[in-house]
């Protein structure tokens, strides 16, 4: 088994979609690792929610995030990471990336999200997040959303599986 | 068949509490190293501090880092040299609910080298709304003997439940 391995890629087609699903996810894995290239269809925001299981609840986050003029942190009781909007530089998709450690665990899921818009002006956006999702439930499905609107055409997600290994360390 | 690009090279998760966690003999084979840190701790408290040393390495003052985090006291960021370990990493407390870990990812580029230092990008995580934080840091090693040893350190002892993975990257 690779230590790394892809399991699914979705490129969104003509017309968008509404959200990019990955489902029946492997549980036989470690870690789950999303990277997302992204742009919606809606001008207001750069939002893209993230949820697991198809479940709305038990979500919230503590994020530091900065444009180009303002930094800032607060904490959140959703998942906001930032893809592009249809008002920034045209052709230009944003970059998220989702770390799900012991996903098929029995604990509750703290994860990592990091995001950037990419924009050709000072209305661009980053962030980081410590995530987390109270509920012990594995992980077997992954739903990324805009917050309104559709992911336009060529944005893409990859789904990865990561796989750990055994032995080679000591405690004391 | 391609070569693999990305190695597990060793894992541990506690059954028990533990003072420390030790990844030695390390593989010299790869570029760099990844060691994802999903923790729990005992101290008394909610969110608490990791701590991170390579080749046993405690004393000479050899550790430095900076970092910008956003916590409930806002955005900021802070550095630190002369160390004699890195406290960058969280751990959850003992007094966090019940089944919550914080996570942390540390990179450690040309660790085998011998011709400079090492350098580490982490990622550090605890997402308690009133005592967590997201943690962004770049850590230097001021020696340049190759990372054959890392040293994973708790506040007061990791909880069962704790998990340590090491891989490396070609």
């Amino acid at each position: 088994m690779a230590t790394k391995e892809l399991i699914s890629t979705v490129t969104v087609g003509a017309g968008g979609a509404a959200s990019i699903d990955f489902t029946s996810i492997p549980q036989d894995g470690t870690d789950l690792l999303v990277v997302v290239s992204a742009r919606h269809n809606n001008a207001t925001y750069g939002d893209t929610n993230i949820t697991f299981n198809n479940s709305g609840t038990g979500y919230s986050a503590r994020l530091l995030y900065a444009d180009a003029i303002n930094g800032g942190a607060k904490s959140t009781t959703g998942i906001y990471a930032f893809t592009t909007p249809s008002d920034y530089t045209a052709n230009t998709f944003g970059n998220l990336q989702i770390y799900v450690p012991n996903y098929a665990g029995s604990t509750n899921k703290s994860f990592s999200v990091d995001g950037v818009t990419e924009n050709n002006a000072t209305g661009a956006w980053s962030a980081i997040h410590a995530a987390l999702w109270s509920n012990t439930a594995a992980i077997t499905s992954l739903k990324i959303a805009p917050y309104s609107g559709l992911f336009a055409q060529y944005s893409t997600a990859s789904l990865y599986k990561i796989t750990k290994g055994s032995g080679g360390a000591s405690v004391a | 068949m391609p070569t693999p690009q990305y190695t597990a090279l060793a894992n541990i998760t506690l059954g028990s509490s533990a003072s420390s966690v030790t990844f030695s003999s390390i593989s010299q084979a790869y570029r760099d190293l990844v060691l994802i840190v999903f923790s729990r701790d005992t101290n008394a408290s909610v969110v608490t501090t990791q701590f991170l040393r390579v080749n046993n390495v405690s004393s000479g003052n050899l550790y430095s880092s900076v970092l910008m985090q956003g916590t409930s006291g806002g955005a900021n960021s802070t550095s630190s040299s002369s160390q004699n370990e890195w406290g960058i990493g969280f751990s959850a407390g003992a007094n966090a609910s019940s089944g919550i870990f914080a996570q942390n990812t540390y990179h450690f580029l040309d660790y085998s080298a011998t011709d400079k230092h090492k350098t580490v990008l982490s990622r550090n995580d605890a997402a308690d709304a009133t005592n967590g934080g997201a943690r962004a840091a770049a850590l230097r090693y001021a020696g340049t003997a190759a990372i054959t040893t890392i040293n994973v350190l708790p506040a007061t002892s990791f909880a069962a439940g704790s998990t340590f993975a090491l891989y490396g990257v070609k």
